[in-house]
């Protein structure tokens, strides 16, 4: 357990002095500026725009990091042979795997804790306080699913690819339920019965996507929190293992 | 007792997708003794890497037997050994110190009271105390190639597998290395190192295997190997006709 939470710290702290980091900072920073900009522009959406604009920017932000990060890590450790020196040190590949996706995981909660607390300052409605760390959890629990999802993927195929299988993932994620009403409107039922197949292989995103200030001013009901954590906690644990399952395999030429 | 033992080993890669299998290694069969120097020498090509790279399991053999202290390599057996492979691309962000206690704390040898005097000494070994504050992206080939030796022994290990470990060296750090190697053999180290130059090997081995084109053309002592020959590179060649 020691080991992985070194090559974690270790991973961290190369991730966060790689330039792509600072640039998505910097980038979310203005975006959330904007954000503030635009809400200002309007006198009755004020609160909204910021709010929408701003929990899309932090989603963004971890998502660039997984995505991107997380595609080409594993492969630029094989490429460039710098992880032959930890594996021949008493470390499993499973701990090195591990190791490198928690040291991700810090870096993507740093951004999103960074982020979301940018946004909950110039947002100052403290009775919201409740609902803003929810779903600021959702998203954070989204993108390490997709961190998970990346790390399986880049060990089967080129990094690019498994960058734009993620990215296509996150996008099927959320669209799955206004598939399903369009394939219900066919009704073939070999297609409806594909469909449902389909939506149970994809992790359901759309169930939680509650980056909107219409679930800040409502609040989310609380029941909702537990399987939400449950549900993507599950898909990320199961996507995490199956990478490990295939990096053990796989021979580092 | 043979520190390593490889019996039979086998491998086949595919390069790419569409491409059939190629077998690389072909029974590769040799023992490392104890206490002694080996060299693994062989073209460039010949399946030297591939089989070190077998030994730490980092690529899957196809079949045969790879034993470590008469043992399956393990975690702990892993403690006993120190590697460096061909290229060693560190993590550039971090100083010469702090890659030595990366590894220190990885290799799961000692606390961190013992650390700071053994890598002291170790970098005064290898001639990089003066720089250990130095970032590795600031060091040369050399540099980097001798905090790469820095940390396979750093945890005094029994047995030292180094592949390539004097490439791209210059002529100071090649008569550095061979130093080091030959006080580790004084200690009573076992060391296996794979070069193609066979200059090397004449000066530092007491055992060698040769490899050529995934086949063991000979593994054993020097001495009756060189026997007919009046240098190793004569040895070598006359060896390798004598197959093709």
């Amino acid at each position: 357990m020691k080991s992985i939470f070194i090559l974690a710290k270790i991973t961290f702290q190369e991730m966060i002095r790689e330039k792509f980091f600072i640039i998505v900072i910097f980038a979310s920073l203005i975006l959330l500026a904007i954000s503030l900009l635009l809400g200002s522009l309007s006198f009755a959406e004020q609160k909204r725009i910021l709010i929408d604009l701003g929990f899309a920017v932090v989603e963004l932000s971890g998502l660039g990091i997984a995505l991107f990060s997380g595609a080409f890590l594993i492969t630029k450790e094989i490429e460039k042979q710098t992880c032959l020196l930890l594996l021949s040190k008493p470390l499993s590949r499973g701990q090195f795997l591990v190791g490198k996706w928690l040291g991700l995981v810090f870096l993507i909660t740093i951004t999103v804790v960074l982020l979301a607390s940018g946004l909950f300052l110039l947002l100052q409605q403290f009775e919201y306080f409740a609902s803003f760390i929810v779903i600021t959890i959702s998203i954070w629990l989204k993108v390490l699913v997709l961190l998970s999802l990346v790390f399986l993927v880049s060990g089967l195929v080129r990094p690019i690819f498994s960058l734009l299988f993620g990215l296509t993932v996150y996008l099927l994620g959320h669209w799955l339920n206004d598939l399903e009403f369009f394939v219900n409107k066919t009704k073939d039922e070999s297609l409806i019965n594909f469909f449902k197949f389909f939506h149970e292989v994809i992790p359901q995103f759309y169930r939680f996507n509650w980056k909107a200030y219409t679930f800040l001013e409502k609040g989310i009901d609380v029941s909702q929190v537990a399987p939400m954590s449950f549900y993507l906690s599950t898909w990320s644990v199961f996507l995490l293992t199956l990478a490990v399952v295939v990096f053990r395999r796989k021979d580092i030429v | 007792m043979d520190v390593l033992r490889v019996e039979k080993l086998n491998k086949a890669f595919k390069r790419s997708f569409y491409e059939k299998k190629r077998q690389v290694l072909f029974d590769v069969d040799f023992a490392i003794p104890s206490q002694k120097t080996t060299g693994f020498v062989g073209n460039n090509g010949s399946g030297k890497t591939t089989t070190i790279k077998c030994l730490f399991e980092f690529i899957k053999k196809d079949s045969g037997k790879i034993l470590f202290f008469d043992q399956v390599l393990s975690a702990e057996l892993k403690k006993k050994i120190g590697y460096l492979p061909e290229r060693p691309y560190l993590y550039e962000f971090l100083t010469g110190m702090e890659f030595l206690k990366f590894h220190w704390q990885l290799s799961q040898v000692g606390n961190s009271k013992d650390f700071f005097a053994k890598a002291h000494s170790t970098l005064k070994l290898v001639g990089l105390y003066e720089v250990r504050d130095r970032i590795l992206r600031n060091f040369s080939k050399g540099m980097l190639q001798r905090i790469g030796l820095a940390q396979a022994l750093l945890h005094d290990p029994e047995f030292l597998i180094l592949d390539e470990p004097m490439s791209g060296l210059d002529p100071d750090g090649r008569l550095m290395v061979k130093d080091i190697l030959k006080e580790e053999q004084k200690k009573g180290v076992s060391i296996f190192f794979s070069s193609h130059l066979l200059q090397d090997m004449e000066e530092l081995c007491q055992n060698l295997v040769v490899i050529h084109h995934g086949r063991i053309l000979y593994h054993g002592e020097l001495k009756p190997f060189m026997s007919r020959f009046p240098t190793l590179e004569e040895a070598f060649r006359s060896t390798r006709k004598e197959v093709l």
